[in-house]
């Protein structure tokens, strides 16, 4: 699976590499959905990995909902064999973690050593969400009292509340890692 | 076919946190001595079932293999568990041998019945191990589990000259061993005989019912019953009282 997805990004990159701008300047590739996951799927049709014609996208090189059956270490393992080097744009995997993973020093000093690990296999970005679904929901439901509830959503942090109810699912589905 | 270098298991679990230090990988091997109702891995207690399968200690390696750079840098590595791990005795010594090649750090959680005659190397191997005690009364022990008090103690005195960590593990019953008076039993049996007595306990849980309900088992008794957090605290309380060092994994 990770030979494919990098055949794949392989072959993004050479093509979108041949076309120019303005000045000249070979057009870069990046794996960064930012938000745009969202309205990209909207006029996407369905893909192999099972996802709807209309559904979000995948974020970045994150696995697409429903398909990391494994651990993050897992996703972490196959984001990291991308070619960072060639996706100047940026490799972005956003990963949940169950709150109570980094609840206590332990979890804490776990999660810098899964981050450096990481980054030993010649990885590009990773951030985490570490607040659990139940939580979201309940914001989801009584907006006006979790006003202050930040998440990291791609790429930037804002509060939950403010997102559109279709970004707060697409939250909330996101694989909610934890103790696995 | 069962050689010494396959056996069964029920699981291999990667980012396991909470049975030692680091990351680590937990390696559930089936059958089980003990037959404890409250049970939380049912699929654990007979060596062949729907839930179990046989590996080989190669496709184990090559499985762990994944994960070094995790271990690494987190101090963590692998941690033996079950069932009861020294029940398939050869293939644990097969997979402890293969680990101790590559400098893989070690972990067991025991529920303590073994010959350790048998099992001494394998444990001698181990940085942590985790050893149950799951009621300091013999006949309640005997009614609880199935097995006799008196090789537990045992055994765990003989782990307890070993080089390892060791750390005592009780579940935590309400309604089987929660109790003051056994509670203040097996913390004195732990200051009295232990170089450097630490417990955790492990409070009650009823995360396992699913298995039953997928084996056909009948659920464990309502009658056991979780600690609440002041309960929990109480024994931790008991215990820093009488000498013995609570720890936590979590």
């Amino acid at each position: 699976m990770d030979t494919i997805a990098l055949e794949i990004a392989n072959h993004y990159y050479r093509e979108i590499h041949q076309y120019k701008d303005i000045f000249g300047v070979p057009f870069n590739t990046a794996f960064m959905g930012i938000s745009n996951y969202i309205p990209m799927g909207r006029v996407l049709g369905s893909t192999p990995d099972g996802r709807l014609a209309g559904e979000p996208s995948s974020e970045g090189v994150s696995p697409y909902v429903g398909t990391d059956m494994g651990t993050p270490l897992a996703a972490m393992r196959s984001a990291a064999k991308i070619n960072q080097e060639i996706h100047s744009g940026g490799t972005l995997l956003n990963l949940r973690l169950n709150h109570d993973l980094v609840a206590t020093k332990r979890g804490q000093a776990n999660l810098g050593a899964m981050i450096q690990a990481f980054f030993a296999l010649g990885a590009f970005h990773v951030q985490f969400n570490t607040i659990s679904s139940k939580i979201l929901r309940k914001a989801q439901e009584n907006p006006e009292a979790y006003k202050d509830l930040l998440v990291r959503v791609a790429g930037y942090s804002t509060q939950f509340v403010n997102l559109s109810k279709s970004m707060q699912d697409a939250i909330i589905a996101r694989t909610e890692h934890g103790e696995l | 076919m069962i050689t010494k270098d396959s056996g069964y298991i029920m699981q291999l679990q990667n980012m396991s946190v909470n049975d030692g230090e680091g990351i680590r990988t937990n390696i559930f091997l089936a059958g089980c001595p003990m037959q404890c109702p409250w049970c939380s891995n049912p699929e654990g207690q007979t060596l062949i079932n729907p839930m179990t399968r046989l590996t080989t200690t190669a496709e184990v390696m090559k499985f762990i293999k994944k994960q070094l750079l995790f271990y690494r840098y987190s101090g963590g590595g692998v941690t033996f568990s079950g069932g009861e791990a020294t029940q398939q005795v050869e293939f644990l010594r097969s997979l402890t041998t293969a680990c101790y090649d590559q400098g893989i750090s070690m972990a067991i959680e025991t529920c303590g019945a073994f010959d350790f005659t048998l099992v001494k190397d394998i444990l001698a191997k181990m940085d942590t191990i985790f050893m149950d005690i799951k009621h300091m009364d013999p006949d309640k022990h005997k009614y609880w589990t199935g097995y006799e008090l008196k090789t537990i103690l045992e055994n765990l005195c003989a782990v307890d000259k070993l080089s390892g960590n060791l750390v005592v593990r009780m579940p935590l019953i309400v309604g089987v061993n929660a109790d003051e008076e056994n509670l203040v039993a097996t913390l004195n049996f732990l200051h009295t005989n232990l170089r450097k007595p630490q417990i955790e306990f492990l409070p009650y849980h009823t995360y396992g019912e699913e298995k039953y309900r997928q084996l056909g088992k009948n659920l464990p008794s309502t009658n056991f019953r979780t600690p609440t957090e002041s309960e929990q605290h109480l024994a931790e309380a008991l215990a820093c009282t009488l000498g013995v060092e609570v720890v936590s994994y979590r």
